[in-house]
């Protein structure tokens, strides 16, 4: 019974004790990873393609920046980040294309490499493409994936596409076709000669931007009636900017 | 005995540890202290000022009990939407009632300032605001500016609304660029954002062969006409630059060499200019606009900006992208046709009907016309044609400018010196006034509230060969000249106006 009273006083002042103590301050500690910074306002683009097509023929290559950011803390040293070719990628790194500065610079929670793209013969009549994935290495594990409403952004893959044929733009039929009509190879390299243009592939064009190139593009395939009548595409129509 | 004190300590400790959990009554008390009051009545709204006039504050200070022991200062914060957070105070006086003249170091013109009034009680230090909103104005505030021809080049003059006039205002403070052979001068009637220049009402004006835009407090040029566009055109050769569309704010019309060039505005972000020109709907780049438009009332109208086109003597619907013929569902064409009139036009404008636009014309052979359309079809209105008939009045087909009451169903113009008021329902008219004879009428403008909340004024320019006049009439409520009220001399050759506000 004595016993047991020294025990539970002992275990009492135990108790007041603990409280003196200082308290931790609880610190969450983040794994550093890193993802494709795309789909925001700044880079909407989703995937990029490259046309040669569109340059001038003394244009061997091209330059994109490739953006990341991190989740976790800056560090006070560059980080490699580690970038694979998914399986089956029928453009070849150091051949079709390379990628320089792959790192986040230190005290940064972004970085910008550079995605350079090279003018190749073959690619006059093909389309290379590529699927770029992050890889996890010692500095980064891969990123994240976004969910919004019930579609999920993928930010840890990035597709592209590189070629010098010229091709229909994808968004021709989204954006091209109310501004421009309907589309052919001889439409797109002249607009692209008169309104000074290559960026057929941009997602959206604010109003003040559209109404200027459908003006300019009027009066530029009439100027060119003028001098030389009608001007006809490659399936023999008229080019017509409605 | 032990074991008895053993169990009075922990009965203790255990009294100690739910002691801990009893709520703490406090024994605070909190003093009103009486909050000294600052007011001043005597300014409502904004204070506008000029730099180096002089600023007298007296706000009135309610003690509400405190002592007379305070300390007083005055300090202002430069309060324009681009002024960055973390500036400094300047502070520009300590005394109870302030006395100051706006230091041109401190102050600039065109910025708006908050001035903070602070009264501290020096015994409990606690301090009360009162705030006042300044903006420093250059020395046209409002009124009537004029466009003159002086021997061939620009010049501006104003008349404002306390009847100072001020000459040689473009001149003066634009020596290093003469616009010569002056065709128009407009202001926009609302704030245009276009992420170019400063957000604010737009000022232009447009020589033969060169336009500037001017800042509207300074009176001083702001861009070049080409910077203007995205890429200007071939040929340069201005004739009018305004804005219209829904109130009057989001699309800018420019004419060169008689093609229309638009910039449209709106909450869209990136820089808006003017684009290349418009192709008309028949006659591709053959067309030429009169220097006029004409716009709806609100943005859901069918149509929002209508111009006429000399050459072929037709009526445009103006969009962002396109010059447009009117649909013949639209329009009544028994009436007349939009797309065909066939007859000169005068002058577009208004009528004392709000959705009624009136277009008075002539033709080959001397005869006046009044053409009245909508600009908004719905289903009680099916046609936008309104009618169209011709005018019995004397010289009205010769007449250099004509201007629509927005009152009554009057117009107003002046022909071998006499002023005349022409009823559009009675088709009559009356002589209103008689110039000296050797006066001509330049232009004449209708203003609804010249006067104050529906008492119109009429202002007439005239020219004499060698001096410009501005005439003010008081316009009665059935629409008639009441008066004339004033007369303003030493002008060029008056060739456009408008009202600044």
């Amino acid at each position: 019974m004595k016993n047991w009273t020294n025990i539970f006083g002992f275990l009492c002042s135990l108790l007041f004790l603990i409280g003196c103590s200082e308290d931790k301050p609880l610190m969450y500690q983040e794994d550093s990873k890193v993802y494709f910074l795309k789909n925001t306002t700044e880079t909407s683009r989703d995937s990029i393609e490259k046309s040669f097509a569109f340059d001038p023929t003394n244009v061997t290559s091209d330059t994109i920046a490739l953006n990341f950011r991190i989740i976790g803390f800056p560090k006070d040293v560059d980080r490699e980040i580690a970038v694979k070719v998914k399986e089956g990628s029928t453009a070849k790194l150091g051949y079709h294309f390379k990628i320089d500065n792959l790192f986040i610079p230190a005290n940064s929670s972004n970085g910008s490499a550079e995605l350079i793209f090279f003018r190749r013969e073959g690619l006059k009549d093909s389309t290379v493409r590529a699927d770029l994935l992050i890889a996890e290495n010692e500095n980064f594990e891969v990123g994240y994936e976004d969910v919004i409403g019930n579609s999920k952004i993928n930010r840890v893959t990035l597709r592209f596409s590189i070629t010098d044929l010229l091709s229909k733009p994808t968004n021709w039929q989204t954006l091209w076709q109310n501004m421009f009509g309907d589309y052919s190879n001889t439409k797109i390299l002249f607009l692209t000669q008169q309104l000074n243009y290559t960026a057929w592939n941009v997602p959206y064009l604010f109003p003040q931007d559209q109404s200027n190139m459908i003006n300019k593009a009027r009066i530029a395939i009439y100027e060119y009636e003028k001098m030389n009548g009608p001007l006809m595409d490659e399936n023999g129509n008229r080019v017509i900017i409605p | 005995m032990k074991i008895k004190f053993e169990n009075t300590f922990i009965a203790f400790i255990l009294g100690l540890t739910m002691y801990g959990c009893a709520k703490d009554k406090g024994n605070y008390e909190y003093q009103n202290v009486p909050k000294i009051e600052v007011n001043d009545q005597s300014i409502v709204g904004t204070i506008f000022i000029q730099q180096g006039s002089s600023l007298k504050l007296n706000p009135e200070i309610q003690l509400n009990g405190n002592n007379d022991d305070l300390s007083y200062e005055w300090f202002v914060y430069l309060n324009s939407p681009s002024a960055s957070y973390v500036q400094d105070s300047t502070k520009i006086s300590n005394t109870k009632n302030l006395d100051y003249i706006i230091d041109p170091n401190i102050f600039t013109i065109g910025e708006t300032y908050k001035l903070t009034f602070k009264v501290t009680n020096n015994i409990n230090g606690i301090s009360s605001f009162h705030f006042y909103q300044l903006s420093i104005s250059d020395i046209f505030t409002q009124g009537w500016m004029f466009l003159e021809d002086k021997s061939g080049k620009a010049d501006l003059s104003m008349i404002l609304n306390n009847g100072t006039v001020y000459h040689d205002i473009y001149s003066f403070r634009n020596s290093n660029h003469p616009i010569v052979n002056p065709k128009s001068f407009t202001i926009s009637n609302a704030s245009i954002t276009d992420d170019v220049g400063p957000s604010g009402k737009k000022y232009y004006i447009v020589g033969q062969t060169d336009a500037v835009e001017l800042d509207g407090t300074t009176m001083k040029k702001r861009f070049d006409y080409e910077y203007l566009f995205f890429s200007p055109p071939n040929i340069i050769k201005p004739s009018y630059i305004a804005w219209g569309g829904s109130s009057g704010s989001n699309v800018g019309v420019l004419l060169n060499d008689g093609h229309v060039h638009i910039n449209m505005v709106g909450g869209f972000p990136g820089a808006k200019k003017f684009g290349a020109q418009l192709r008309s709907p028949n006659n591709g780049y053959d067309y030429a606009l009169a220097p006029q438009h004409i716009s709806g009332n609100s943005y859901t109208d069918t149509y929002n900006i209508i111009m006429f086109d000399t050459k072929n003597k037709r009526f445009y619907g103006v969009t962002t992208s396109a010059l447009n013929s009117f649909d013949e569902a639209n329009q009544n064409s028994s009436i007349f046709d939009m797309n065909n009139v066939g007859l000169d036009l005068i002058k577009l404008d208004s009528s004392n009907i709000t959705e009624i636009r009136n277009a008075i014309m002539k033709d080959d052979g001397g005869k006046g016309y009044l053409l009245q359309f909508r600009t908004l079809r719905n289903a009680s209105n099916p046609s936008i044609t309104v009618g169209k008939q011709e005018i019995i009045s004397p010289g009205i087909a010769q007449a250099s400018d004509i201007t629509a009451s927005t009152l009554s169903p009057h117009l107003f113009y002046v022909n071998d010196g006499k002023l005349y008021r022409y009823e559009v329902t009675s088709n009559t008219y009356t002589i209103e006034y008689t110039l000296p004879s050797n006066e001509i009428a330049t232009k004449i403008k209708f203003q609804k509230h010249g006067y104050g909340n529906s008492i119109p004024r009429l202002i007439l320019s005239t020219w004499n060969g060698s001096e410009g006049k501005v005439y003010f009439f008081k316009i009665n409520q059935t629409g008639a000249i009441e008066s004339l009220d004033k007369t303003f001399s030493g002008f060029g050759k008056i060739i456009d106006l408008a009202y600044k506000y």
